[in-house]
């Protein structure tokens, strides 16, 4: 378990030297004019002194912090939870924070005046309170965390955007926030920051033994460490450096993900080494980025959020170093009590569900004064032309993001698998943000053109790498991550400066059915109904893939071949469905695990009761949308995320489930 | 802070009249028609020339950002302007939907509803002005309010003239026109928007060097407030909570030229985005500005 040193420090000598030289190229003209004096004590009426003391030498610094203690931070996650995939935003500590100060912002805005700090801090705090109400559950599993943290997140943000689209003349500054700027005014902040992050850098420090025992799971519990003692402790440490940071000066996620990934392509092997360079990596990288949109912001006027570009450069990086990654570990099997005969039962009452909700959605309406009217037939006729299409749509794309999500969450046999991640809805997300921004007044029909272009982009760029590079499934998935990321951060650059468009691309990540047309709700109709007869072949394949390739492959599978099958076919499910919902709905994520928390443990009816899962939350929610905020519209596919996250939550916290969570091997 | 009554606007009973008479009836023969607009700009243009105006959208939005002229009390609500209530609009019938290229991704819907017609005024990366002249005087054409159309656009010029003419003290320094987005960040307006439009039929000076973007504003870091130097900064309402407090705890902020000479002022809000009543509004509120402040 020696580190590989030599290939360490080249690099980390670089990246050091490219900070230190774009600093000085950014910071040394203006330093030099000054003298010591008149930076120490500047004068109100020596403007250059001013704002070199007050905002560029600040700047400076809380990047350097911020970036250290998001590296550290990610670190902890990853190694508690050993999950490549985990970093600050998995858990919610920023999407907690985020949603706290959104509301903030709308319903207690003295609460702000008083400390803007603490109210992000708190929200972060109780994000990570309801994930550790249900990992306590669990005793901290890992797997456990990840997905409550993931839900519990998801939750908070779709919670935030909703807010956010509602109100958004009053979070303009909520999406400055958001992007991460570095901007400063004075050192508040930044001695905020310090005693703060040094504290728990220490505490950090103090866990990196107990930790690395815990790495050796029977050793750890031999010597009688108390394992989820540790865990919770560095988890609280990991979130707090994130916390601290998210407050200071807003989300530049992506770097608690990729500085401790590049610590750890770089070489930096053991915690100890990991916990030293992913800070170090996590600072010089910010400060790199920062340095050089300071410059481009002095060239060109723009306003360039830096957490958002460094979450731009980061993605690229990240996709690189995948490769180099060691393949994750098989995280489970799902398996879980067969109950057959209850199954039969839950499966009809689950379709006389969607049939109730499908129909309701399809009478129920307002009426100009506000009041809820029911409208049948001749005075039913004037509303279907676009009250069908979306519920169609909304129960053809439910379906098919379930099916996709329970495909890839048993071939990866990684719960956090969802066609979210699979990088598809980046790339329709990219291809309409092209449309947008490139493209004179888009109508509906080149936007969707230009999303579909978009999605199967991607699609054929991950099926090309799966087939020639030989990524596994997991790889696959971390790669989307990576894609995924780029886009949101893309999104958030440029909502950030206020440009209106922004808008016009946050309503459909948001999942709005408004749009869909009739001919649009046909052909996800036809391609949900076509994938039917296919589910019991691919369900066979998918039952002999998820007990791993070793079992595949004694069963006489093509392994890769059929791999390669199932991906192709959630990809296409999953480009469908995003044409119509947006990215962000997580159906595909949540109906595979509700369907196996009511006991549909075979590939089969889990995939069954998902789709149905996945078909009644989406028309619930289109339903929901359409009405509940009468005139304005919610859109279904966040609403999704809200409907659906409770009801796993309540599934995850009732008594008597928690036997059904696969054991540890 | 204003309490005059805008330009163009003749008492409201007439105007519920007319929307009774319409309200009835099929578009009358030659114009007349009913509207629907889904952007505030438009939709004050309507109200100022007395057009027939049965619903718009974001109604809760018109007396934070768009205030003048008063929003009549029977304009139904559409929501969201991205997403006008299709319901809504199905049963309002309108003849007519005004709406902007921004929002040419739900023309396809809307169409189903009635005749769209689409304005492009901002978002060109110019001066919106002879946008705006165009947009009055087919709005005009449209609601068979042709001399309502051609007064408004005389009488806002002869107003704006008159203001210039009244203009001293004010010319002096120039002008920073901002909202704050949060405590370390303001928008500030500039080139290509209604209200630098405005201030140059004042004669007023920019103080703002930097460039802006196609929709007339620049996003910027306090920080980069330096480049400005002297002048009167005028911060639209509303602020957010915060701000006041994190501007007084930095020195940056109270040594930036204009903080020292005490020229930062709370202003009404005037809407960004907006036709002649915005621009005439401006234009009274920046005269009322001098008389008491300046």
């Amino acid at each position: 378990m020696s580190d590989r040193r030599l290939a360490l420090t080249p690099w980390l000598a670089a990246m050091t030297v490219l900070s230190a030289g774009l600093t000085a190229a950014n910071l040394a003209p203006d330093l030099s004019m000054l003298d010591l004096d008149r930076l120490l004590a500047p004068v109100p009426q020596d403007v250059d002194a001013m704002v070199m003391a007050y905002s560029r030498l600040p700047r400076l610094c809380i990047g350097l912090l911020c970036g250290a203690a998001l590296g550290l931070s990610g670190t902890l996650f990853q190694q508690v939870m050993r999950n490549p995939l985990a970093s600050p935003s998995t858990i919610g500590v920023e999407a907690g924070a985020g949603c706290a100060i959104a509301a903030a912002t709308l319903y207690l805005p003295a609460l702000l005046g008083w400390s803007r700090d603490l109210v992000a801090l708190s929200g972060g705090f109780l994000a990570v309170g309801l994930v550790f109400l249900i990992a306590g559950r669990f005793r901290f599993a890992p797997l456990a965390v990840v997905l409550g943290g993931l839900v519990v997140g998801f939750y908070l943000g779709a919670a935030t955007t909703t807010l956010a689209l509602l109100h958004e003349y009053q979070l303009a500054g909520l999406f400055v926030w958001g992007s991460g700027s570095l901007s400063q005014q004075d050192w508040r902040p930044t001695l905020d920051l310090l005693p703060r992050l040094a504290v728990t850098a220490i505490a950090a420090g103090l866990l990196a033994r107990p930790l690395v025992l815990l790495q050796l799971d029977e050793a750890a519990r031999g010597l009688g460490l108390r394992i989820a003692l540790v865990r919770a402790a560095a988890l609280a440490v990991a979130v707090a450096l994130a916390g601290f940071t998210v407050s200071a000066v807003g989300v530049i996620g992506f770097l608690g993900l990729a500085a401790p990934s590049i610590a750890r392509a770089l070489g930096a092997r053991r915690l100890a080494t990991r916990m030293i360079v992913a800070p170090l990596v996590g600072a010089l990288l910010l400060t790199v980025t920062d340095q050089t949109l300071q410059m481009l912001t002095a060239a060109t006027g723009a306003f360039l959020p830096t957490g958002a570009v460094t979450a731009m450069l980061g993605a690229p990086a990240l996709f690189i170093l995948a490769r180099r990654l060691r393949a994750a570990q098989p995280q489970h099997t799902a398996r879980g009590p067969v109950l057959q005969r209850v199954q039969s039962v839950w499966l009809l009452a689950l379709f006389a569900i969607l049939v109730l909700v499908a129909l309701t959605a399809t009478v129920v309406g307002r009426d100009l004064g506000g009041a809820w009217v029911m409208e049948l037939v001749t005075a039913l006729q004037p509303f279907l032309a676009w009250r069908l299409p979306r519920m169609v749509g909304a129960l053809a794309a439910g379906a098919m993001l379930a099916v996709a999500g329970v495909m890839l969450q048993r071939l990866t046999r990684n719960p956090m698998a969802s066609p979210e991640v699979l990088g598809v809805s980046a790339g329709s997300a990219f291809g309409l943000l092209v449309a947008v921004f490139f493209l004179a007044a888009p109508d509906h029909l080149i936007l969707t053109v230009c999303a579909a272009l978009g999605a199967a982009a991607v699609l054929g760029t991950l099926l090309v790498s799966v087939r020639r590079v030989g990524l596994g499934g997991n790889q696959a998935l971390l790669t989307g991550v990576a894609l995924a990321a780029f886009l949101m951060a893309l999104l958030s650059a440029v909502t950030a400066t206020g440009d209106p468009r922004a808008m016009l691309l946050m309503g459909w990540m948001a999942g709005s059915t408004y749009r869909v047309n009739a001919a649009e709700a046909t052909v996800a109709g036809v391609l949900a109904l076509a994938m039917l007869p296919a589910l019991p072949v691919l369900a066979r394949q998918l039952e002999h893939l998820s007990l791993g390739s070793a079992h595949a492959r004694s069963v006489g599978l093509p392994v890769a071949r059929s791999g390669l099958i199932v991906l192709c076919t959630a990809g296409l499910l999953t480009a469908a469905a995003t044409l119509i919902v947006g990215p962000l709905s997580f159906v595909g994520l949540m109906a595979p695990h509700i369907a196996r928390r009511l006991g549909f443990a075979c590939c089969l009816p889990q995939l069954a009761a998902a789709a149905l899962i996945g078909a009644i939350i989406m028309v619930t929610a289109d339903l929901l949308g359409r009405t509940i905020h009468f005139p304005w519209q919610l859109p279904a596919g966040l609403l999704s995320a809200l409907i659906g996250a409770p009801v796993l939550l309540v599934l995850l916290l009732l008594p008597g489930w928690q036997q059904h969570e696969p054991k540890a091997p | 802070m204003s309490s005059e009554t805008p330009m163009g606007l003749t008492r409201r009973g007439l105007l519920a009249g007319i929307g009774a008479v319409a309200w009835t009836g099929p578009a009358r023969a030659g114009g007349g028609r009913r509207f629907a607009s889904l952007d505030h700009g438009l939709a004050q243009t309507l109200i100022a020339i007395d057009a027939d105006l049965s619903a718009i959208a974001q109604v809760p939005y018109w007396d934070i950002w768009t205030v003048e002229p008063p929003l009549p009390p029977d304009v139904a609500n559409l929501g969201l302007a991205r997403e006008p209530n299709m319901e809504s609009l199905a049963r309002l019938a309108p003849d007519l939907i005004l709406s902007t290229p921004y929002l040419e991704g739900v023309r396809h819907q809307l169409e189903l509803v009635a005749p769209v017609e689409s304005f492009p005024i901002h978002a060109v990366g110019a001066s919106p002005w002879s946008n705006i002249l165009a947009a009055t005087r087919r709005l005009g054409v449209l609601s068979d309010r042709v001399e309502a159309a051609e007064r408004l656009i005389v009488e806002t010029e002869a107003e704006l003239a008159r203001i210039r003419d009244a203009l001293s003290r004010l010319r002096d320094l120039p002008v920073v026109p901002m909202h704050f987005v949060d405590s370390r960040h303001v928008r500030i307006y500039g080139q290509n928007g209604v209200i630098q439009d405005t201030l140059d039929r004042l004669g007023l000076r920019n103080g703002w060097p930097g460039p802006t973007n196609g929709w007339g504003f620049a996003t910027a870091g306090i920080e980069r407030l330096v480049e400005i130097g002297d002048g009167w900064v005028l911060v639209f309402d509303p602020v957010p909570p915060d701000v006041e407090a994190s501007l007084a705890g930095s020195p940056l902020w109270q040594g930036l030229p204009f903080v020292r000479a005490d020229r930062v002022r709370r202003f009404p809000n005037v809407l960004a985005f907006g036709t002649l009543p915005a621009a005439a509004r401006l234009a009274r509120l920046l005269a009322a500005f001098e008389r008491d402040h300046v």
